[in-house]
């Protein structure tokens, strides 16, 4: 019998239109991500894992629609007096269903895993280089993470259908699930989001026990996973992962037996005479006898005009949309939309750790309304537009409702605008939050006017969507189906196109740009304004037919026939209709061409044509000597009102190789209007995309020979370029933008390897051995700088240098800079309407450059900026220039800073950081501020030499800065957290990294070496040989490559070393060139206390330390080496914390320790400044246990 | 005077279920009854009257206006009550009464308040009027579907099988309602209840299978058939070879015996006796040999 109703279950979901289209989609997805290159890597075992587990966040809209159609199905129909009163068990009545729905959604997730595996087997695009693909490596994931979550939201969904026999419900609480995970996610940082932020172990370790999909505790398990790891070992079903499956696994069990015991045949009650309480329409009291003497008399009925129309039109609005806000699931969308506002705000806010807090700007704010806004606003639209069509006929209400005679157009403009009134009501409680938010904080610079920009720019996708869902509802057969069709059709249009390879910015149909990141306080939402209207005028106008079209096959009958319909789109059009879609296709048309004509092809890096050529035609010239630039003259015309730059370039450049040269390719990213070398000729020019030149030499640049080099350039932004070199305020150009670049590039060589063979470009990349690696003796001149640049008049421009003179005309203004000591090349240009805050310290002039009303920091900035000034000049030589100009530049650069000469670009987000107890977590302003003016010491005054290492004295150098000013400014406390988020991001960062991990002192453009484990490595030289000995360290690579960039990481690895024994050498030797990381732990604390009451305290702490090869295998070394250790009374995170630090000296494996206290500590900490490299670190923390005595 | 004239309707459903065959009917002023057995065909006649379903062929002109071009001329005069219908939860009588007088066009505050006063008198649902209307029992929600089709000025009033399901009283006070208006304006009233008829119809039809087998005023078609309906105590054995022999129109249970119904010109045997005519002797006679031709044919 079960065997038969089983059978009869699958039956039934394989004739759904809802489940084919799922599955369908689920098996497409799987095709399409097998030939997406860089989408998944099958060498990689864990990148396998976390696409393969992806599906279980579709998956629960699956289930949530089959749970739907199967649980209610009797309802829906009626058939439920029937069913219920039938032989059939319960037990077999549940179970059946039950397991019909998990058998057919098992088996759509199953299809998926196997369209992945199986397309990458066969490869059909030849983009997989993989010798052996096994396909336990994707079934494995989807038995330890999707078939329990498939069974466990099976049962979860089921158990809800059961008890409220309510669609709606079902489909909130598979949205419930699916923002759960999202929070979840976001919050621990897991790659699912993105995100790469630093939580602390317990709070991961908790949110992946508490996720439902286990995609948390896959990411919990892993974390800290060498990318060899990653590639050799499969997620294991053990730890939090294992104990996550258990627990939800037995959850869903209690559910099914729940669900079985409290289930009985019996039709659900509705609470029968409740009296109404709220009335749309008031009964004057009358008299009870004049009451029952009115006679029933026909109201005459005047032909219908205008105002009854709209009177009708209000009612009908009224009922639909009083009926929706009132019901259960709208409130309990409302209630979790706005709580996940809040928790978005409020986490944004405060931000954990390194992030610092930030004020409740109005901007930030808005962009995290307008975030969320779009996915649920998409959800709202979709699922509401099936109710309020299939409202009437739902309750059976229609034949009473279409009998009225009321007009179609009016019925179904109540729909469109009861519809829309959705939106609205939510966009107004996102405001209202975020209201809340900024009077409780006490922010009180309220922008009303970007409140109400959400509604247009976040409310003008939701009224095209909702065109489309009330259209497809009106053609689809029933409510759920429509649904689904609309989300298919909705994400179809917009990413089908693209998805398939067709890139053009129309391609992706009724998909407006996502504004919620872009907005600035300099320009607001800039460009991309231009760009949104534009694109909203075509796709409402293309909206608006499909409107129109809906208008035209809207029939109230009970009979529902799609070819009937699809008939009347093309039958019986009146003269007004054809005119009105001439008129809105003409729209479509003039737009399309608009934004065709000015949304301009993407830089020549998006290329791979051009990209493909350059390869082919100057790969030859890889190799070629070159020379390198010793003076930079330019006059920079800034024209940030009109878009527009100019500039015209005189330069020196140099031959510092010691052979002569004679053919140099040049590229450059705009046309060079003009070009010329001295003595030199352009012999094949190509400006198709990029600038492209070949030059010859007559005769021939000899080594230690100069010449001279003059280019012009101008740039003319279009009104929808976004881009952000040059911007009506808020301009940074940098140098790169516009000069020519000497040489093959090899950046510009394509990467994909499918793409490599489509195009026929050889595969082999050659890799450079770091096992045999030699640091040459190479140095190079720096450069002579000076500029003139010139901005609009209310506008102040900025270049690195000295301000020699300033003079203005009528409407644009011009300083002139010129550098008085050599610089490096990293030049950029300033221009924005900044307000100036200057103060003379010790010779250095502090300038702060930021927009008005972003003046709430600078004091801070300039406080940090005086700490960094004294600890250098202190310790590092003077600060190389009279002045140090930290200049605000807006959020779209990613960067949180940048040093150039004397001058810092420092980014928007700063200003608007709250700082108000700047003690708590990192003060990240600070840090940022003292990590860029560490580089004038390291980076500008001391120039690394060309070669590998260099970043190690750049950003290593900064970070070290960093940890010592913020320790003078705010304390150790401050530093231990930082060093540990460095710790932290070292590992995480390197499971995404390479195999082949550079050593320190090799390190290239790899921040979590260079930024992570420099800071700790540092902190642990600095516990080595102390503050005083590296700093004189420092100082003396300083003075010794001030004139050159010659500096090289093996120097001051060489210097140090000449200072210390024996042993202490072989400790740097280990940290700066190889890979050891640390397994440190307190097993155990035991204390007496003795008569004289000290306190007597015996540690057993466990030492392990690791070298990983360059292959990535993990070996067990050594340990003898000195450690701190720190007796807390506080929680070491706490500032007022006072620490006792001892040092010990620790062997490989158990050590026991004792140590005599005055007090008893509260914690007890093996390296408590975080100065080793410990994936768990945890455990080097022991919690005493007062009780103990 | 207001028509409704039905030229030769045929409907057939997209599952080839052929609903309505050549109907053809003229009605005016007063009450007409449309009387036929489950699936007759008259609730797809309503609802094509209604205009809220079309026809394959043929017309519906009301008052010299082709609906089937325009359904929204009728729709300005129509009252219905369809057979089955439901509310939107949570709203009382007087709310949604209220919203659909708007939609009817009755705009005047006063006078959609006072019309809505009187018909929820009228329907006895004053004392309910703030109660959530999907709560109401059948009889109730049925007298709710009247007040809300009298709404405005109806010419043309609509109300499919509105007594099934109602007990007595509630069906006296309902068709008293019905009749009431029904001097000036056209009440089409659909039925398998051939009491419903009798006791109000000025005119009727009877449409089985899709088809008019019979249009008349109920007298004249009783006193076609008068004298010619007999009546015989009948034992369930024998029924069959009873109705092999003869006309039997229709078998009723009394007391625990069955009697059988048969026409015929003339008496036939003397346990035969002749009985007065009732319209359902008429409906029944009607029905049967309808099925006879249609077998027939
Ligand atoms: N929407 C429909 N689709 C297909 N067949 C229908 C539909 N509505 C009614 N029918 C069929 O048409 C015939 C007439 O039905 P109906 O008009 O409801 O009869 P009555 O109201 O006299 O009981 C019946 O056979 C019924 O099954
Ligand atoms: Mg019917």
């Amino acid at each position: 019998m079960l065997l038969k109703l089983i059978k009869f279950e699958l039956k039934y979901h394989f004739k759904q239109t809802s489940y084919l289209l799922f599955t369908t989609l689920f098996f497409l997805s799987g095709v399409y991500l097998g030939i997406q290159e860089g989408a998944i890597n099958p060498e990689n075992k864990y990148n396998i894992h976390l696409f393969c587990s992806l599906i279980s966040l579709a998956s629960v809209f699956q289930i949530v629609f089959q749970t739907g159609y199967t649980v209610l199905r009797d309802t829906m129909n009626n058939s439920a007096q029937l069913i219920y009163t039938t032989s059939v068990s319960k037990f077999q009545f549940l179970y059946s269903r039950y397991l019909g729905i998990f058998i057919t959604s098992s088996f759509s997730t199953l299809l998926y895993v196997l369209a992945i595996f199986t397309t990458i087997l066969i490869d059909p695009l030849h983009i997989y280089s993989a010798e052996t693909i096994e396909i336990i490596d994707f079934i494995w994931p989807w038995l330890i993470i999707i078939l329990p979550n498939v069974f466990i939201l099976t049962a979860l969904l089921f158990t809800v259908a059961l008890f409220t026999k309510k669609v709606p419900l079902i489909f909130f609480f598979g949205i419930l699930i699916f923002i759960l995970f999202w929070v979840n996610n976001f919050n621990i940082g897991s790659p699912f989001t993105g995100g790469k932020l630093v939580v602390d172990e317990q709070t991961i370790e908790k949110v992946a026990l508490f996720d439902v999909l286990g995609l948390c505790s896959s990411y919990e398990q892993t974390q800290f996973w060498s990318p060899l790891e990653e590639r050799t070992e499969r997620v294991k079903f053990s730890g939090t992962l294992a104990f996550n499956r258990l627990i939800w696994g037995s959850l869903g069990i209690v559910l099914l037996l729940v669900s079985y015991l409290s289930f009985s045949f019996k039709l659900s009650e509705s609470k029968k005479g409740r009296i109404k309480k709220h009335r749309f329409f008031k009964f004057k009291s009358k008299k009870q006898k004049e009451i029952l003497s009115t006679p029933y008399k026909p109201v005459f009925v005047l032909k219908k005009s205008f105002k009854s129309r709209l009177k009708e039109f209000f009612n009908l609005v009224v009922i639909d949309f009083k009926i929706t806000i009132f019901s259960k699931t709208f409130i309990l969308l409302c209630i979790v939309w706005v709580g996940m506002l809040l928790s978005a705000m409020l986490h944004n806010i405060s931000g954990q750790d390194v992030y610092g807090n930030v004020l409740p700007t109005t901007g930030l704010l808005t962009g995290l309304i307008l975030e969320p806004l779009a996915h649920i606003g998409l959800f709202l639209i979709v699922f509401y537009a099936g109710e309020l069509v299939w409202k009437s006929r739902q309750y059976n209400f229609n034949e009473i409702l279409d009998a009225a005679p009321t007009q179609n157009s009016v019925l179904l403009f109540s729909k469109y605008t009861a519809l829309f009134l959705l939106p609205i009501f939510i966009i107004v409680l996102g405001i209202l939050t975020a209201l809340l938010i900024q009077i409780s904080f006490g922010y009180s610079t309220i922008d009303l006017k970007l409140y109400l920009s959400i509604f247009y720019f976040g409310g003008t996708s939701l009224f095209i969507y909702g065109i489309l869902s009330l259209f497809i509802q009106q053609i689809a057969s029933n409510k759920y189906l429509g649904m689904l069709l609309s989300l298919v059709v909705i994400y179809g249009l917009g990413y089908g196109l693209p998805s398939i390879g067709f890139q053009h910015p129309l391609a992706s149909i009724f998909q407006l740009p996502k504004v919620g990141e872009g907005y600035s306080d300099f320009i607001g939402y800039g460009q991309l304004t231009n760009v949104f209207n534009w694109m909203s005028f075509l796709w409402i106008s293309l909206a608006l037919i499909t409107l129109l079209i809906s208008f035209k096959i809207y029939k109230r009958t009970s009979e529902h026939r799609f070819k009937n319909q699809l008939k009347l789109i093309v039958t019986n059009w009146s003269k007004l209709q054809r005119l009105l879609v001439l008129v809105l296709l003409g729209f479509v048309c003039i737009s399309s061409v608009v934004i065709d004509g000015k949304l301009i092809p993407k830089s020549y890096t998006d290329d791979m044509s051009f990209r493909e050529n350059y390869e082919k035609n100057y790969a030859k010239y890889k190799g070629y000597p070159l020379p390198i630039v010793t003076s930079v003259k330019t006059k920079v015309l800034l024209r940030p009102k009109a878009l527009k730059y100019t500039v015209e370039g005189v330069y020196t450049i140099f031959n510092n190789t010691e052979k002569p040269i004679d053919t140099l390719l040049v590229t450059a990213r705009n046309k060079l209007d003009q070009f010329s070398i001295e003595d030199a000729k352009i012999i094949h020019k190509n400006s198709a995309l990029a600038d492209v030149k070949l030059v010859v030499f007559d005769p021939a640049l000899l080594p230690h020979e100069s010449k001279q080099m003059s280019f012009k350039t101008q740039k003319s932004i279009g009104d929808f370029e976004l881009q952000k070199d040059i911007i009506s305020n808020g301009t940074y150009l940098q140098n790169s933008a516009f000069e020519p670049r000497f040489g093959y590039i090899k950046d510009l060589e394509i990467v994909g390897k499918g793409e490599r063979k489509k195009r026929g470009l050889s595969l082999e990349q050659k890799k450079e051995d770091l096992k045999t690696y030699k640091f040459e003796n190479t140095t190079r001149p720096k450069q002579d700088f000076e500029t003139w640049v010139t901005t609009d008049k209310n506008q102040i421009p900025i270049a690195p240098g000295q301000l020699i003179n300033q003079w203005s005309t009528d409407s644009t203004v011009t300083y002139h800079y010129k550098s008085e000591v050599k610089t490096d090349n990293n030049i950029s240009y300033f221009s924005s309407n900044y307000e100036t805050t200057v103060e003379a310290y010790k010779n250095v002039s502090i300038e702060v450059y930021y927009l008005p009303k972003h003046n709430t920091n600078v004091s801070e900035i300039i406080k940090a900026a005086k700490a960094t000034l004294d600890y250098g000049v202190a310790n590092f030589g003077n600060y190389p220039f009279d002045h140090l100009r930290i200049a605000e530049v807006p959020l779209h650069w990613k960067f949180g800073g940048h040093a150039l000469p004397g001058t810092i670009a420092f980014q928007e987000r700063f200003f608007t950081q709250d700082i108000s107890s700047p003690t708590n977590g990192i003060n990240q302003l600070s840090r940022v501020v003292i990590h860029e003016i560490g580089h004038q010491w390291f980076g500008q005054k001391m120039s690394p030499a060309p070669g590998r290492g260099g970043n190690m004295l750049n950003e290593t150098m900064a970070n070290y800065m960093e940890a010592q000013v913020l320790e003078k400014m705010y304390g150790k406390a401050m530093v231990r957290r930082l060093a540990n988020f460095s710790r932290r991001r070292y590992f995480n960062f390197r499971s995404s990294a390479e195999i082949e991990e550079p050593s320190l002192h090799l390190v290239q453009n790899e921040t979590y070496i260079s930024y992570r484990k420099g800071f700790v490595v540092m902190q642990s030289l600095k516990e080595l040989i102390g503050e005083a000995t590296l700093n004189e360290s420092l100082k003396e690579l300083i003075s010794s490559n001030q004139k050159q960039e010659s500096a090289r990481s093996i120097d001051f690895i060489n210097i140090v070393l000449s200072i210390v024994d024996l042993q202490e050498q072989s400790l740097i030797n280990d940290w700066f060139k190889k890979r050891i990381i640390y397994d440190l732990n307190i097993t155990n604390v035991d204390y007496t206390k003795s008569e004289n009451s000290m306190y007597m305290l015996e540690i057993d702490i466990s030492t392990n330390r690791f070298e990983t090869g360059l292959n990535g295998d993990k070996s067990e070394i050594n340990t003898d080496e000195t450690f701190t250790i720190g007796f807390y009374n506080k929680y070491p995170d706490d500032n007022t914390a006072l620490p006792e630090f001892r040092t010990i000296r620790l062997k490989k494996g158990e050590n026991k320790t004792n140590f005599k206290l005055k007090d008893l500590p509260k914690y007890i900490i093996i390296d408590p400044m975080v100065t080793r490299l410990d994936e768990d670190i945890t455990d080097n923390i022991f919690e005493i246990d007062d009780e103990q005595l | 005077m207001n028509t409704l004239v039905i030229n030769n309707a045929s409907k057939v459903y997209s599952n080839g279920t052929k609903a309505l065959e050549h109907v053809s009917l003229k009605i005016s002023n007063g009450m007409f009854g449309l009387l036929g057995p489950n699936g007759a065909g008259k609730s797809s006649l309503m609802r094509t009257i209604a205009g809220l379903q079309t026809l394959t062929s043929g017309s519906v002109i009301f008052n010299g206006n082709d609906i089937s071009k325009d359904p929204s001329k009728i729709r300005q005069h129509l009252g219905y009550l369809p057979q089955e219908f439901g509310v939107y939860p949570r709203m009382s009588a007087l709310d949604l009464l209220n919203h659909i007088a708007i939609l009817k066009g009755v705009l005047n505050k006063k006078e959609r308040q006072e019309q809505i006063e009187a018909l929820l008198i009228k329907t006895n649902l004053f004392e309910h009027r703030k109660k959530f209307v999907s709560n109401y029992s059948g009889g109730m929600r049925r007298r709710f579907g009247i007040a809300q089709a009298l709404l405005g000025n109806p010419k043309l009033i609509m109300v499919d099988e509105p007594t099934a399901g109602l007990d007595p009283e509630e069906r006296n006070r309902f068709l008293d309602v019905l009749s009431e208006v029904s001097s000036s304006v056209i009440v089409l009233l659909s039925t398998h209840i051939v009491e419903d008829i009798r006791v109000l119809c000025s005119n009727m039809a009877i449409l089985s299978n899709g088809q008019i087998v019979k249009q008349g005023n109920p007298n004249d078609l009783i006193n076609g058939l008068h004298g010619k309906i007999w009546k015989t105590p009948v034992l369930k054995s024998e029924l069959n070879v009873l109705k092999d022999k003869y006309n039997v129109i229709s078998t009723r249970l009394l007391a625990g015996k069955t009697s059988a119904y048969v026409f015929s010109e003339e008496q036939l045997t003397t346990d035969f006796e002749s009985v007065p005519t009732d319209l359902e002797h008429v409906y029944f006679h009607i029905l049967k040999t309808s099925k006879t031709t249609s077998y027939a044919a």
